[in-house]
């Protein structure tokens, strides 16, 4: 059940924030990527698992997905990923670093140095004309991983992987297209070389 | 340290360019930076969209509640809504307006009642906006909730049209009486057509504590020294409180709650198109779709 934007506390000594006026005044498009109306519980490593943690999680993912521009991670990860880079795209495209809430979310989802630079003067040029989705999600085979050994009997534990990255990356494509080798010149004499002998064969008969 | 020079300096160089030089330059940068060439930003041009239409129509925006934007209920509740907007004239009001509303008394001799209040907020999507004007009638604090599509307003008038720092004006309860107090009689202050809605920057002092909410954790822009007002037992209290600031920075979160711009496009359209037909039949002449900042 999702809250309505009102300041009221729903929780036990929990207040949300105010509403004040909003930053932003012009509305956003639509995200092109699946934007589940519940968010997932992602688990953290060691520390409390609430709603500061999970957005944490989503930062670092986040920022290495600016830095690297694909990368290999669990899918629910990536699923969950996946439309918070789209709205950080998006805004960087739509509204540009001069906008004030822009300028804010950008510094607070890429703390590193430069990442700000790459996602206003390198990923946002990409998609100036070019329609959304900004980034692309494949799946991978699962993973199993080893977590421990009882009695000389392993225990796995299995993942499921997927692979998140932005459009336009300098990488080769995720799912490559087949290519064909016909052109090649050793395929070509070859070809040429068994026409020949067909032609041969038939003048005999 | 670095992040923030390099932040600094970009921002300046964007607001260099951004200043206008000549006006093709201008708006070529703009261009640019707006991704003006995509399909929805043209029709949004063709429309005349309103950038500001959430608060300007809060009304028609969809549920903050993704599980209730059903897409047949709410056009058949703008059908109403539009046909209702037709037979009432609806102007133009924000959260912090002055704002009179003339309802229906029976039992009133001149069976009409007048109210004059500040608008504190405006709530519900659809047939059920309501909006909650505030003033204080010898000396006691009033405050009247109004449904906008109630059939027993005759009229609402904005008195004054400015914006305020924030959305919500609830803290004006704890405030202190001058600063919800508005003269019933007051005459209409004209907004020239054109010019933008002007935003109050007052900062409201409030009343010793102890308040209805606990407006010194996260206080609101348009209220001063909250946290200075508030006594060492709430402050101590601070240390146990679990203050939800970073929830401004969940983009998906306001992304489900808020407003797209596809939704806005498709009303606006609806809009004018009803516009244009009832225009066309020669009963009237209203207009719904129009904008107090827009130039004429």
């Amino acid at each position: 059940l999702q809250m309505a934007g009102r300041s009221s506390s729903s929780l036990p000594l929990l207040i949300r924030s105010f509403s004040s006026r909003p930053l932003s005044n012009a509305t956003l498009p639509t995200i092109q990527a699946a934007v589940g109306h519940i968010p997932q519980k992602l688990k953290t490593n060691g520390i409390e698992p609430n709603r500061r943690a999970r957005l944490e999680v989503l930062r670092k993912i986040v920022t290495r997905m600016v830095r690297e521009e694909r990368a290999e991670l669990q899918w629910n990860r990536a699923v969950e990923t996946r439309p918070y880079l789209e709205r950080l795209i998006q805004l960087a495209v739509e509204k540009g670093p001069s906008d004030e809430y822009t300028a804010e979310m950008v510094e607070w989802w890429l703390p590193e140095p430069g990442l700000d630079y790459k996602l206003f003067d390198v990923i946002a040029p990409r998609f100036s004309s070019v329609p959304a989705p900004f980034t692309g999600l494949y799946r991978l085979p699962s993973k199993r991983l080893e977590q421990y050994i009882q009695n000389k009997r392993v225990f796995w534990k299995r993942y499921d992987i997927g692979v998140l990255e932005i459009e336009g990356n300098p990488f080769p494509a995720v799912v490559s297209t087949p290519s064909t080798h016909s052109h090649l010149l050793l395929n070509q004499l070859l070809k040429k070389s068994l026409e020949a002998k067909l032609e041969t064969m038939k003048e005999h008969k | 340290g670095m992040r923030a020079v390099v932040s600094a300096a970009r921002r300046a160089a964007t607001a260099a360019a951004a200043a206008p030089t000549s006006g093709g330059q201008s708006a070529v940068a703009g261009k640019k930076c707006a991704g003006e060439s995509t399909a929805l930003r043209q029709r949004a041009k063709a429309l005349r969209h309103i950038d500001e239409f959430p608060e300007i129509y809060p009304d028609f925006v969809q549920s903050p509640v993704w599980n209730r934007r059903v897409p047949l209920r709410e056009q058949l509740e703008r059908a109403d809504m539009l046909e209702r907007r037709m037979q009432l004239d609806v102007p133009e009001f924000y959260v912090g307006s002055i704002v009179a509303v003339t309802t229906t008394a029976q039992y009133l001799g001149a069976k009409e009642h007048r109210f004059v209040g500040i608008c504190i907020r405006r709530e519900k999507p659809g047939l059920l906006h309501q909006f909650t004007l505030r003033n204080v009638i010898d000396g006691q604090g009033v405050e009247v909730m109004y449904e906008l599509y109630n059939p027993t307003i005759k009229k609402i008038e904005t008195l004054k049209l400015e914006k305020r720092l924030d959305s919500d004006l609830s803290y004006l309860i704890d405030a202190h009486p001058e600063f919800s107090t508005f003269d019933p009689h007051m005459e209409p202050v004209a907004h020239p057509a054109g010019t933008p809605v002007p935003v109050n920057q007052l900062k409201v002092k409030l009343r010793p504590p102890p308040w209805t909410r606990r407006w010194e954790v996260m206080g609101p822009a348009g209220v001063a020294n909250a946290w200075e007002d508030a006594t060492p037992w709430y402050k101590r209290k601070f240390h146990k409180t679990k203050v939800n600031d970073y929830e401004k920075y969940d983009l998906i979160a306001a992304y489900r709650t808020g407003s797209t711009l596809e939704h806005e496009l498709k009303v606006e359209e609806e809009m004018q198109e009803f516009e244009r037909q009832r225009h066309a039949a020669g009963l009237t002449r209203r207009r719904i779709f129009r904008s107090a900042a827009a130039a004429k």
